[in-house]
């Protein structure tokens, strides 16, 4: 039976997986967008208590599997130290016991070779794996560009909502387009249709920081949208944690442990997870003047819990505004909302009293 | 064997005491919301050692990182003692030592340690230590085969060693099933081969290691005791109950938090124990 393979929603980086697979040969059913309907039966069938992104990721393989067929799916297990290394394992066994009858590969670093032979990878010459990896390394870096130029764009624009109409047709461009060279001249095109939003040049906008939880920063569903909402507030958002940076520290240890290095005074451990990054990447907001840090994270999730007071701390002592969403599927959009208004109230009231 | 390694090197040792309903509401007030009650109840004895002693020399947090090769413990552990430094404002010097079975072995740890505080007393220190923790599991263990030579039902309580031996969190659970008439034998004395099954975390595969041994005996049931937002519990839970549901064991899960009460325990205690005598 051929191979219909699917992973789990990642934003904007679904992108960048399909590009992946398909240049592999391989027929992928990108999962739908992931909505209240697809956790429904995440939800239904997960462990009560686990990380929310867990929930999201079983209701996408089950939405993937009934309603598009899929029959192979495609998970990463970066052996770390919370739940996240386990994802797959029990996922794997919650989808057996549904009856599903698929293949289920949660790749890591010792079985990767193994799972890349029996999925058939190598039937593939070299220079067509390369190729591959080279394509999804530029969607990924023009998908990282898209969501960069739309923060800076959005908080100046003069007519709400065209940021987010030249956001929209440039990743649905980006996902079309095949070859490196339509990928070069995109780029151009990508920045030039940016810059041609009509922008308020004087505006000022406040810089905020988002830090937390790789997964819930990327997926917008869990977020509720926070960063466009930020855009919409007159905030210029940066993401500190995004998978081009994972993927560099992958490559260089050593950068990884420089930057680690920074969050020194407040915390030396590892907690799991994003927690030691969020700290890290907070004093780096503080060092290079934001106004603010808006911290997300799963409900429980064990890493970012952890170190929620040391962000706490870093806050009072750098006089740096910090609010801390903990995010799951009761958070209503509506009150994340309210809180960013709030935020945001907070920030402009204490820069005015500063000048 | 911590107390048994201090005194040896010449320390008084003050403890926090057992917990009750004084240090579960400070640690409750003093942590994080989302904290794992396992963490609230730690900062609750942080407080109550503090409060009771002002004079201390040195508050003891040990950092448990590795307690087994190649494995990880629960990475909740390993920034306890520079959270505690965050939430409380004065603290005696905090002493903190990694324990690493992937880094070296506990005699290697133990001795390193004791030299930076008694070094004529050390080794002596570090000797006493290691025998008390072996006396200590091979009573756990001659607990079990005792326990295995009952006549009553038997069940296996499968809980983290910080929930088994503490009663007010488990709220008497032990004791409940005593009087209920059930042998509980506690996961943690079961001995077991030691293999590799999920890796990642130590006591994971030690549970499931343990979990496969028990499943082979007469055990008639099965009660997995979790705190309020144990992340490792989330996934262990459903790794544990698949693995009784296989051996065809009655199984049945709790999750206790800071206003679980006694009452209810009781009667879903009750309720189980009397399906297993159907």
């Amino acid at each position: 039976m051929a191979r219909k393979i699917t992973f789990p929603n990642m934003g904007n980086y679904q992108i960048v997986f399909k590009a992946l697979f398909e240049n592999l040969g391989f027929e992928v059913i990108s999962p739908p967008k992931t909505s209240k309907k697809s956790i429904e039966k995440g939800l239904e069938h997960s462990p009560e208590f686990v990380c929310f992104p867990f929930k999201v990721n079983v209701g996408n393989y089950i939405q993937s599997i009934e309603e598009k067929g899929a029959n192979t799916i495609i998970m990463l297990d970066t052996q770390g130290e919370c739940r996240f290394r386990y994802y797959g394992t029990l996922q794997q066994k919650i989808l057996d016991d549904l009856g599903y009858n698929i293949s289920f590969f949660s790749f890591n670093a010792k079985n990767v070779l193994g799972h890349l032979r029996k999925l058939g990878i190598f039937k593939n010459p070299p220079w067509r794996l390369v190729r591959s990896a080279w394509i999804a390394w530029q969607k990924l870096r023009l998908v990282e560009l898209i969501e960069d130029l739309s923060w800076r764009t959005r908080p100046r624009e003069r007519e709400s909502g065209k940021t987010g109409t030249v956001m929209s047709k440039y990743l649905d461009i980006l996902d079309k387009t095949s070859s490196p060279a339509k990928l070069r001249k995109l780029k151009r095109e990508i920045s030039k249709a940016f810059s041609n939003v009509e922008i308020d040049k004087n505006k000022k906008p406040l810089k905020i920081g988002i830090v937390g939880e790789i997964y819930v920063i990327a997926e917008s569903y869990v977020h509720r949208d926070t960063d466009v909402a930020l855009g919409n507030l007159g905030a210029e958002v940066h993401k500190a944690v995004r998978t081009s940076t994972v993927v560099k520290h992958f490559l260089n240890p050593l950068s990884k442990k420089n930057f680690y290095r920074q969050a020194y005074p407040y915390l030396k451990t590892s907690v799991g997870g994003h927690g030691l990054d969020s700290v890290a990447h907070m004093l780096e907001y503080a060092h290079e003047g934001f106004d603010g840090v808006v911290h997300l994270a799963p409900f429980g999730c064990m890493p970012e819990v952890t170190v929620r007071p040391i962000l706490n701390q870093i806050s009072r002592e750098k006089n740096l505004p910090l609010l801390s969403l903990s995010l799951d599927e009761q958070s209503a959009e509506a009150g994340i909302q309210t809180r960013l208004e709030a935020f945001i109230d907070l920030i402009k009231d204490k820069k005015s009293h500063n000048t | 064997m911590w107390e048994n390694f201090f005194k040896e090197l010449g320390f008084r040792v003050e403890t926090s005491g057992q917990t009750n309903r004084k240090i579960l509401e400070e640690g409750v007030g003093l942590s994080e919301n989302e904290a794992c009650l396992s963490c609230k109840v730690f900062n609750g004895h942080l407080s109550a050692l503090v409060n009771k002693n002002p004079k201390l020399d040195y508050i003891f947090i040990p950092l448990y990182k590795s307690l087994r090769r190649g494995y990880k413990s629960c990475p909740k552990f390993f920034a306890l003692a520079e959270i505690a430094k965050t939430i409380f404002s004065h603290l005696p010097p905090i002493l903190n030592p990694e324990i690493n079975f992937t880094k070296e072995k506990l005699d290697r740890t133990l001795y390193k340690f004791g030299l930076g505080l008694n070094k004529s007393k050390a080794k002596k220190a570090t000797l006493f230590a290691l025998h008390t923790l072996e006396k200590y599991q091979k009573d756990l263990e001659r607990q079990y085969f005792q326990k295995l030579k009952s006549k009553k039902p038997k069940i296996v309580l499968i809980s983290h060693p910080y929930n088994i031996h503490d009663n007010f969190i488990n709220l008497n659970i032990t004791k409940k099933l005593k009087d209920l008439g059930v042998e509980a034998i506690t996961i943690d004395s079961i001995p077991y081969k030691e293999q590799i099954f999920y890796s990642g975390w130590d006591f994971m595969d030690e549970m499931i290691g343990q979990v496969r041994e028990v499943a082979d005996q007469d055990i008639k049931g099965a009660i997995q005791l979790s705190t309020f937002n144990c992340g490792c519990d989330s996934i262990l839970i459903g790794l544990i109950e698949r693995e009784f549901r296989k051996a065809k064991t009655p199984y049945m899960s709790l999750i206790i938090d800071e206003h679980t009460g006694d009452a209810g325990i009781q009667t879903r205690l009750e309720a189980f124990v009397d399906t297993l005598n159907l």
